[in-house]
């Protein structure tokens, strides 16, 4: 208890040194200069219910980015309530102009601004070194950076800037819980004939397209299979878990953090 | 029963297009207005079956079923309108708000008419949609997502008047097709989202003279408003967003309204909040209402019962009944006697944790806990329901109810909530399971709710459904499948691939004695005939 109360008055004083730092943006936005410390623990409620899905306890990034040190899309209070509003199009940032209203918006954009001025989760790896074990590992086979490599697994050549180290981390050990969209396993067993085993590239009502680990993509009607099972949990990704060392990792995991697109 | 006075009041309108498909016998009892190849309104009648009469199209030859002609409107909305066909000439119409009028042969158009809607025409809860027309005589009617309702002149599409329904900057918009009923014309509001006092129009089909506003929330005083605390009625929610059907002989108006605000934080709002999420039988000529159902008291998920309610004269336990039905957005399959309102049955249809069944009044025996929170609970179905907007069918051949489904899971937000004209007014949200989700086509059988057969889909539907005396079922897919399916098995016959989303519902017609079927996907008409 008295653990998170001195943790929230810690937050509240980073969040006012962060709004006098910003003193030209913050003039424009009255609200915000005279946002009061219960708007950041406020605002701290709603970021742990809404936003923590994707983002991580504390902003620590998941399936979204990690929320410390300066943010990709936004640096100042009312362009960080601005995004919450109504999303980053062409990213899978939602509008959430449905269920806050402005001041709850305002509120965790106070908290999230509060979570930028903290210091970026720099990981224990290095990026260069991680960057030959990518080479190395041949993650290349699978995945395209910047135009090179291999198509049977998602792109990453922006990954750092729409995922978490901690997400980035668990998508090696444990590729299966990453469950990237569009990235569906499905297993087509044909009346007659070979089954067929890989990612969905399409499906409609009556067909699907699917790749296989070659990279060959089958055509089938669904009415000649006899069975069709989506495996929810299932990827083509191994385990790099015992394959790279807990260093190794955390340089990979460095290395993929730095890939964040053309600037 | 037929509906010879309803059938009469279109016949001013009829250019004698002769119906050529032979009707099953077993048919003839049941209320065909659409006998003469015609589809005259949204639903197809007011008995809201969405069946189509005809038979040329049919399980032994709907295989060789091609493309006749495909209709794209301007502009870059989705087209989730269900055309009529009256008089020879098809209306259809695209979002934001453009109607046309194209040609059954051609397909080309007669006439175009856009309102213009500019950025600033707030949509709030719903997309910048319109999904269709009323006509009567020379007069075809539209609702604007602006607000306002249009007559056109049916020849021309040239204005013959307009009247202001509700104001748009605080959140009312039209997108459902009127009805158009003797003289009048109704027409229901959107804005549930928004904190709007839903209501109910009815205007002079003529003059566009205001004859009743039904308002859906009773201000104090009114029966139902002790279930709203303190001024909470005043943004009390209900909205109106989907066409509704009508009883000629009882001269009663089924009407289903939309959910309470704020839709996920009931705090300020504790009672039933009637008439909210609720079928509600209102006089025409008066606007009073005679009977109401609520389906959700207190509802705290979302769940409009705007769902269109389908009556239907069959017997239950081997007594004949005259019931109108809804399988409703909360999971459960209700049938009601349409006289009095009376609960007969119901039963769930689909995945629903919410409620442990139904009492013997029909109020929903609710499972504690179900509410939104602020960590998220998970609650089946999603705040989209088991189903939502689009049609359902029945067909008086198999008895049965066609249900568009949709299976999904969602978690449940609860949030604080202040009340700004114009904007959200929600209290909540929801984060969707969509992983696991799946859609489908569903058979119900009438009398007992129960499922006879279920075509699966990849993903929960926004497609209508129609039945036809061909023995057919259509429906869509948001993957662009338009198919058909044998109405007493569920299997698949044909398909045709659109390209886009169907989010729309189908209609069949005849042009001579030939006969066709459409659907809008994606952003197009397709129009469907045999060879």
């Amino acid at each position: 208890m008295r653990r998170t109360l001195l943790h929230a008055m810690w937050l509240a004083l980073l969040a006012w040194l962060a709004l006098l730092q910003a003193a030209p943006a913050a003039a424009q936005a009255k609200p915000a200069a005279a946002s009061p410390p219960s708007d950041l623990v406020a605002g701290r409620r709603i970021f742990d219910a809404q936003c923590a899905w994707c983002h991580g306890n504390g902003g620590d990034g998941g399936t979204g980015p990690n929320l410390h040190g300066r943010l990709r899309h936004a640096t100042r209070l009312n362009s960080i309530v601005d995004i919450i509003i109504n999303g980053i199009p062409g990213t899978d940032m939602p509008s959430f102009r449905l269920g806050l209203t402005e001041r709850s918006a305002r509120q965790t954009a106070i908290y999230v601004l509060s979570l930028s001025r903290t210091a970026s989760l720099l990981g224990p790896g290095n990026a260069e070194r991680g960057a030959a074990i990518y080479q190395s590992t041949g993650c290349g086979s699978c995945h395209v950076v910047e135009g090179r490599g291999g198509i049977l697994g998602p792109e990453l050549t922006t990954i750092g800037g729409r995922r978490g180290a901690v997400y980035l981390r668990e998508a090696i050990v444990k590729p299966a819980a990453s469950h990237p969209p569009g990235y569906l396993v499905v297993r087509a067993v044909p009346a007659s004939g070979a089954e067929v085993r890989g990612i969905r590239v399409n499906e409609d009502v009556f067909w699907i397209h699917i790749r296989d680990a070659s990279g060959n993509v089958h055509t089938l009607q669904k009415s000649e299979l006899a069975r069709l099972d989506r495996e929810l949990e299932a990827t083509l990704m191994p385990s790099y878990d015992s394959r790279l060392s807990a260093a190794q990792l955390d340089d990979l995991v460095a290395y993929l953090a730095t890939l964040r697109g053309a600037k | 029963m037929i509906h010879t006075d309803v059938a009469h009041g279109f016949s001013r309108t009829s250019a004698g297009l002769k119906a050529c498909a032979t009707i099953a016998a077993a048919l003839m009892t049941a209320p065909l207005l659409a006998q003469d190849g015609q589809w005259l309104m949204y639903s197809g009648s007011y008995s809201s079956h969405r069946f189509s009469p005809l038979t040329q199209i049919s399980t032994a030859n709907v295989a060789k079923l091609r493309p006749a002609w495909v209709y794209q409107p301007p502009g870059t909305g989705s087209v989730e309108s269900t055309p009529v066909v009256v008089n020879g000439i098809m209306y259809v119409t695209s979002g934001p708000t453009m109607v046309a009028a194209l040609d059954l042969k051609s397909g080309k158009p007669l006439w175009e008419w856009t309102r213009p809607i500019g950025p600033s025409v707030l949509n709030l809860g719903f997309p910048r949609v319109n999904r269709g027309v009323a006509v009567l005589d020379n007069m075809v009617y539209v609702g604007t997502l602006d607000g306002y309702l249009f007559a056109l002149d049916a020849r021309a599409g040239i204005e013959r008047w307009s009247v202001h329904v509700g104001e748009n900057p605080v959140g009312h918009s039209i997108t459902a097709a009127p009805l158009v009923v003797d003289d009048k014309v109704i027409v229901g509001i959107s804005g549930g989202e928004a904190g709007i006092r839903g209501f109910l129009d009815a205007y002079d089909a003529k003059t566009g003279k205001q004859v009743w506003r039904f308002y859906t929330i009773p201000s104090p005083g009114e029966p139902g408003s002790e279930g709203w605390p303190g001024d909470s009625w005043v943004h009390g929610g209900g909205a109106t967003w989907l066409t509704g059907s009508y009883d000629p002989a009882l001269k009663l108006l089924y009407w289903g309204t939309g959910n309470p605000g704020p839709d996920w934080n009931g705090d300020s709002r504790k009672g039933d909040n009637l008439y909210t999420s609720s079928l509600v039988a209102i006089d025409v000529d008066t606007g009073k209402p005679r009977w109401h159902f609520q389906f959700t008291p207190h509802d705290v998920h979302d769940w409009d019962a705007n769902q269109i309610p389908v009556l239907v004269d069959t017997p239950v336990g081997g007594r004949p009944r005259s019931l109108v039905v809804m399988a409703n957005r909360n999971g459960f399959y209700y049938a009601l006697d349409r006289k009095t309102g009376e609960f007969v049955f119901g039963t769930p249809y689909a995945k629903q944790t919410w409620a442990k069944g139904l009492d013997e009044r029909g109020r929903p025996i609710e499972i504690p806990g179900m509410e939104p929170s602020e960590k998220g609970t998970l609650v089946y179905p999603s705040l989209q329901g088991s189903t939502n907007w689009a049609s359902p069918s029945y067909s008086p051949a198999t008895d049965m109810l066609y249900v568009p489904v949709r299976e999904m899971g969602s978690i449940y937000y609860k949030t604080g909530v202040e009340y700004k004209p114009g904007t959200y007014y929600t209290g909540g949200s929801e984060k969707r399971l969509d992983e696991e989700s799946w859609g489908a086509v569903r058979a119900l059988d009438v009398k007992t709710g129960k499922q006879v057969w279920d075509f699966k889909l990849p993903t929960p539907t926004w497609a209508g459904v129609m039945a036809t005396a061909g023995g057919l079922v259509f429906s869509g897919s948001n993957e662009g499948n338009f198919f058909a399916l044998d109405a007493k098995s569920g299997k698949p016959l044909w398909q045709f691939q659109t390209g886009g989303a169907i989010r729309s519902g189908p209609m069949s017609f005849l042009v001579g004695d030939k006969q066709y079927v459409a659907v809008a996907g994606g952003h197009a008409l397709f129009v469907f005939s045999l060879d």
